[in-house]
């Protein structure tokens, strides 16, 4: 039923993490496009994530019969959005400053 | 009347430690965002409070068989309206969060020391001085603030957003003085029994005779 | 004459014992439900009357009223008095109270939890009001952050004031969300599906859930803080590799949920409320729920937003800030939702509905002003000033007293059986509302004009004189309000008028019983088929009394309800309950002599105490079941059903469940802060040389397997449960043996380096987790032999493989994490 805001859960802590170990293990030098390692590094996970969060949205549209099933649909569709959102500094601030 | 009102509004933000009176690139694009964050803010407790007021007084069928309308509560009051309003304000947020972060060249860096209870501030050309910050104006300054002994918080409302002073670190505030004069600051975080006493003041030099003045100062 | 009998028996079977002996030994939770609340509303008055000390200091610069030193203590025994012993035993009593009431059940899952709930939360909330009178109470602030908290800077008793008398009270916490979680999964009306249940439920199962993986942060993080203060042991010191900051995630990885865990108890108190003034169904109850479920989860990502101004890069920043920026818009559906609500109906204006009314007003602000502070540049100057104390009492007291005193209007008929007297309680609620406005909104502008928080007194030349003096008038006028509030409480309960069952035309099953309610709530259990089985049938109360329910019957001196299956609300079987006991009080006597022993620093008697704790959880574990074969029972209505002696999933097993997932919050905390040190804390690695071994995480790895292996052969073939118990207590004990000697061979003394202190605190942890799994299974081992658990009723080691296993797999992870570590340090 909640599976949509646990993905969220786990992929909000991963960011952080790998933010955090980027930043402090000093993976700031430059990577392609002009960007950094730790930042290409957390648009890949980002951008998976958003991808398992889809994956799982599909598979929980199958069934929509009983009134559990369409909040766990809605709560995948909130979870998809939470990451969306809360991931979104990622491309648009500074990493480490 | 309405000039009479401004005039008293505007003199109720003056202070020297007020926010909204920004003297400091840093503080003055808060204070904007302050602004703006406060008309959104009216407009929308004003559109709540009208909606409950009027919900309250009509008379409504109270049919248990139709309740509410849902798509237009939920739908576009409860989701889209407010998903529209936070999305552009985080946008915001973090154009101004980016805007006053310590990227590019600072004219110079000072050394912070915060302790119980005192603020010590190091220059680069190695002098030093106790509770009084000079710096000139015009040019962003970095503060590299360390603390020796409780977690502080240094404050510069004028000039900008606070920093904490934590023991076992570094944390670097850019700040900058538009004109020259006094701003006064406080320690934020509460750090014991001098904690309300725990301040300093920064005074900013202008530019052309800064160093002869802040080094006859310092 | 049938149905009065039936009263007659169920009296008798679910009254308390006699005199004072009664009242130590209720397990009752209406009675423990009341308790919970009147305690936390005397909490509330001493933590108001430390309020009007502090806008009595305020309320003119420079004021000789308290010296810092007093001002200190005051601060930040109002703020954890508020929180601690006011808000959480609060939401908890509502709870316990209400629960099985609006469920359709008898009781909660283990009314004698609830009773040793009360009385650690009535010994923790003590020991912090004497230690305010003798002048020693906390005085860091009600977040207490180290270093200022640690010993060199508060070298007195104050702090572990804090850490003890607030862990004490916690366990209260923990134990109140175990059985919320339970009673709801298990303890409903038969056909009482996941969405038929009342909205509250949703609300409550949230909340608790929430309170499992919010509190142990908090209580981690505060034994380590102990930890350091009495041992030694640098968790927080940079000097010797700590880091300050990890207390700041743990306080406030707790601190933020601890919002919401306030606030949504409220809002459903709020969801139950409005549809019934408003006299029409509440819209959305499925986007209710999700949205419900939404705050529950993004709520655990908001905490870093307390942490803005700590140096933290802008990145990270931004996550934490588009997370706070997002958990408006769950809050913003259910405001939307009850304003809809009360759009289509015709409301009533009835006492409940001013307090909700003020609710609007006040909680609309806080939640706007509280959009503001997500936003990261702004709270950087906002922050730590008088504009976050304005915003957190817009909403605290919006978000949760406002709908509280409306709570205790609408259910104060229910409790006393009694309607209001006069018109005291709408000048209460005037005053109370005008005199909120007064201190609070201008309070907004002090802040942004520079005044700090926390500051004892502030200079004239500062321009807040005006405005402080303001908001302590108006500070006075609300506290005038909240006694007059008392006073209407306490005339209604001796004069009011008696009334009529359900005089508000409600909803909820609470109202389908006697008012005042009975001991044992419903004379016989009803079956429902919609969310509002009282509006489908106003009779519903009369026929439930007359016997024409479930259960509606007194066998032996058996307190029964029913359970259900968790998804369909289908009946499952017949949970039997425990009656009045003494060994609540006793055990949490046991633990409060282990937070004493600790407090007065007489470490040598603490392990007497944690050994006499043991053997009193021992006694009371020895007390549940039976040694009968009892067999199905007739539940009337043709069910027959099984009691739960003779079920595999009995709440025992459940309980057990989220006590694990809450002491693997803990574990999972503590991991987070050995990398969090590692990664950010200065001084690292620690000095010396480190290697990689394997013979003890080999040896605790074949223990744990031993004991993971003696317990699942028990479960596969009960003739093989007897020595599989002791297989597994023995292997349990090698892997203790080898996490002792791993530490012992290997690691650097705790006091040395941060790495250490919490590899230490790791390994006691460990050793801690295998010690409960293998005390488990011996006594599993001890009730086959006295014939409580057999081939007909094995469901008690379902119980013990749960922690045996849990203590094995923390073995292993433990063992190998610091075995390893030393390759990589």
């Amino acid at each position: 039923m909640v599976s949509g805001l646990v993905l969220w859960a786990v992929a909000f802590s991963t960011l952080y993490a790998l933010h955090g170990l980027g930043c402090s293990s000093g993976w700031t030098g430059s990577g392609t496009f002009g960007l950094s390692w730790a930042k290409l590094l957390l648009l890949a996970v980002w951008i998976s994530l958003i991808g398992t969060h889809c994956i799982l949205l599909r598979w929980l549209v199958r069934r929509k019969d009983t009134q559990m099933e369409r909040i766990g649909i809605a709560i995948g569709w909130i979870g998809l959005g939470a990451t969306v959102v809360t991931g979104a500094p990622i491309v648009v601030v500074s990493s480490c400053v | 009347m309405v000039m009479v009102f401004l005039a008293s509004t505007l003199a109720a933000c003056e202070g020297a430690l007020s926010t909204i009176d920004p003297a400091g690139p840093s503080a003055a694009r808060v204070a904007d965002l302050w602004w703006c964050m406060l008309g959104g803010s009216i407009l929308l407790a004003t559109l709540v409070f009208a909606l409950l007021l009027v919900g309250l007084l009509r008379r409504g069928v109270a049919d248990r068989e139709k309740p509410g309308n849902k798509s237009v509560w939920i739908g576009w009051l409860g989701l889209a309206m407010p998903v529209t309003v936070l999305m552009v304000l985080l946008g915001f947020a973090l154009w101004v969060g980016e805007r006053n972060l310590p990227t590019g060249p600072a004219a110079e860096t000072i050394e912070v020391t915060a302790y119980n209870y005192g603020w010590e501030f190091c220059y680069e050309d190695g002098s030093c001085s106790e509770d009084v910050l000079r710096i000139p104006t015009g040019r962003p300054v970095d503060l590299d603030i360390r603390a020796t002994d409780v977690i502080h918080s240094l404050w510069i409302p004028r000039l900008a957003g606070k920093m904490d002073a934590i023991p076992g670190q570094v944390n670097r505030l850019r700040i900058q003085a538009d004109a020259s004069g006094t701003y006064e600051a406080v320690c934020a975080e509460y750090c014991g029994v001098g904690h309300a006493s725990h301040r300093f003041v920064v005074e900013a030099y202008e530019a052309e005779n800064a160093n002869n003045l802040m080094g006859a100062a310092r | 004459m049938k149905a009065l009998e039936l009263h007659r028996d169920l009296t008798r079977i679910w009254k308390n014992e006699t005199g004072w002996r009664g009242v130590f030994s209720s397990v009752s939770h209406t009675d423990l439900g009341k308790r919970f609340i009147i305690t936390a509303a005397v909490f509330f008055g001493i933590g108001g009357v430390l309020a009007m000390l502090i806008r009595a200091q305020l309320a003119t610069p420079q004021s000789a009223f308290a010296g810092p030193e007093v001002y200190g203590q005051i601060f930040t025994m109002h703020g954890s008095i508020m929180m601690f012993l006011f808000a959480i035993p609060m939401l908890e009593g509502l709870a316990i109270y209400l629960l099985p009431k609006i469920l359709g059940a008898r009781d909660l899952a283990y009314p004698r939890l609830t009773a040793l709930g009360w009385w650690c939360y009535l010994f923790g909330g003590t020991i912090m009001i004497l230690a305010l009178l003798g002048g020693v109470a906390p005085d860091a602030g009600w977040f207490l952050y180290p270093p200022l908290s640690g010993r060199e800077f508060t070298p007195g008793v104050n702090s572990d004031v804090w850490l003890l008398g607030i862990t004490f009270v916690e366990i209260s916490a923990i134990c109140a969300a175990i059985e919320i979680v339970v009673t709801i999964l298990k303890f409903r009306a038969a056909n009482m599906s996941l969405t038929r249940m009342p909205i509250m439920a949703w609300y409550l199962l949230a909340t608790a859930g929430m309170m499992i993986f919010g509190f142990p942060p908090l209580i981690l993080g505060s034994i380590l803080l102990e930890l350091e203060r009495a041992f030694g042991w640098p968790f927080f010191q940079p000097e010797f590799g700590g880091s300050p900051l990890l207390w700041q995630h743990l306080f406030w990885l707790f601190g933020h949920p601890e919002v919401y865990i306030i606030f949504l108890p409220a809002a459903g108190a709020l969801s139950t409320m409005i549809p019934v003034m408003a006299r029409t169904p509440l819209i959305g109850y499925g986007a209710i729920v999700t949205a419900v479920m939404a705050l529950a989860f993004l709520s655990f990502g908001l905490w870093v937003h307390h942490m803005f101004t700590t140096g933290i890069p802008h990145m990270a920043l931004g996550f934490f800030s588009a997370a706070s920026v997002l958990v408006a818009i769950p809050t913003a559906v259910q405001v939307f939702a009850w304003i809809g609500t009360i759009w289509a109906g015709r409301p009533k204006f009835t006492l409940p509905m001013y307090y909700i009314l003020g609710f609007f007003v006040v909680f609309v602000l806080g939640g706007l002003t509280g959009v503001m502070l997500a936003i990261v540049p702004f709270d950087q100057q906002a922050h730590d000033t008088a504009f976050v104390t304005a915003h957190l009492h817009y909403v605290l007291v919006g978000g949760f007293v406002f709908p509280m005193l409306a709570a205790a209007y609408y259910w104060m008929p229910h409790a006393t059986g009694r309607t209001r007297v006069m018109r005291v309680g709408i000048a209460a609620f005037w005053l109370i509302f005008i005199g909120f406005n007064l201190t609070f909104l201008h309070m907004h502008l002090t802040g942004l004009l520079g005044m700090p928080r926390r500051v004892y007194t502030y200079p004239v030349e500062a321009g807040w004189t005006t405005l402080n003096l303001i908001s302590s008038v108006g500070g006075f006028m609300q506290a005038f309000g909240f006694g007059l509030f008392a006073i209407d409480i306490a005339l209604q309960h001796r004069l009011g008028k008696r009334t009529r069952r359900d005089p508000w035309e409600a909803e909820t099953l609470e109202w389908a019983m006697p008012t005042p309610p009975t001991q044992y709530n419903f004379a016989s259990l009803p079956t429902v088929d919609s969310r509002e089985p009282l509006t489908q049938d106003r009779n519903l109360g009369a026929r439930l009394a007359g016997g024409k329910g479930l259960l509606a019957r007194a066998v032996d001196q058996r307190r029964e309800t029913l359970a259900v299956d968790i998804a369909s609300g289908a009946p499952e079987h017949v949970a039997i309950l425990p009656g009045p006991s003494l060994i609540p009080l006793h055990t949490a006597l046991v633990i409060g002599g282990f937070f004493l022993s600790m407090l007065l620093s007489l470490y040598w008697l603490a392990p007497v105490f944690v050994v006499a704790t043991a053997v009193m959880v021992w006694r009371w574990a020895a007390t549940t079941g039976t040694v009968n074969d009892a067999g199905p029972v007739n539940a009337g209505q043709g069910l027959c059903l099984p009691t739960s002696f003779d079920v595999r999933g009995s709440v025992g097993y459940w309980g057990s469940v989220l006590a694990v997932a809450a002491s693997g919050t803990l574990f999972a905390s503590l991991i987070f802060g050995y990398f969090f040190l590692w990664v950010v804390a200065p001084n690292w690695p620690p000095p010396g040389e480190f290697d990689a071994y394997f013979l003890e995480p080999v040896l605790v790895t074949a223990g744990a397997l031993l004991a993971s292996g003696g317990a699942r052969a028990g479960l596969r073939n009960f003739r093989r449960a007897k020595p599989g118990a002791v297989l597994a207590a023995c292997g349990l004990a090698l892997a203790i043996a080898g996490l002792l000697l791993g530490a012992i061979r290997h690691l650097p003394g705790p006091a040395e380096h941060s790495f250490a202190a919490v590899a230490w605190t790791l390994t006691c942890y460990a050793v801690f987790s295998a010690a409960v799994g293998a005390l488990a299974q011996l006594f599993i081992r001890g009730r086959i032999a006295s014939g409580h658990v057999s081939a007909r009723r094995p469901h008690e080691c379902r119980i013990a493989a749960v922690w045996s296993d849990y203590g094995a797999g923390v073995a292993i992870i433990v063992a190998w994490l610091l075995a390893l570590s030393g390759a990589a340090l």
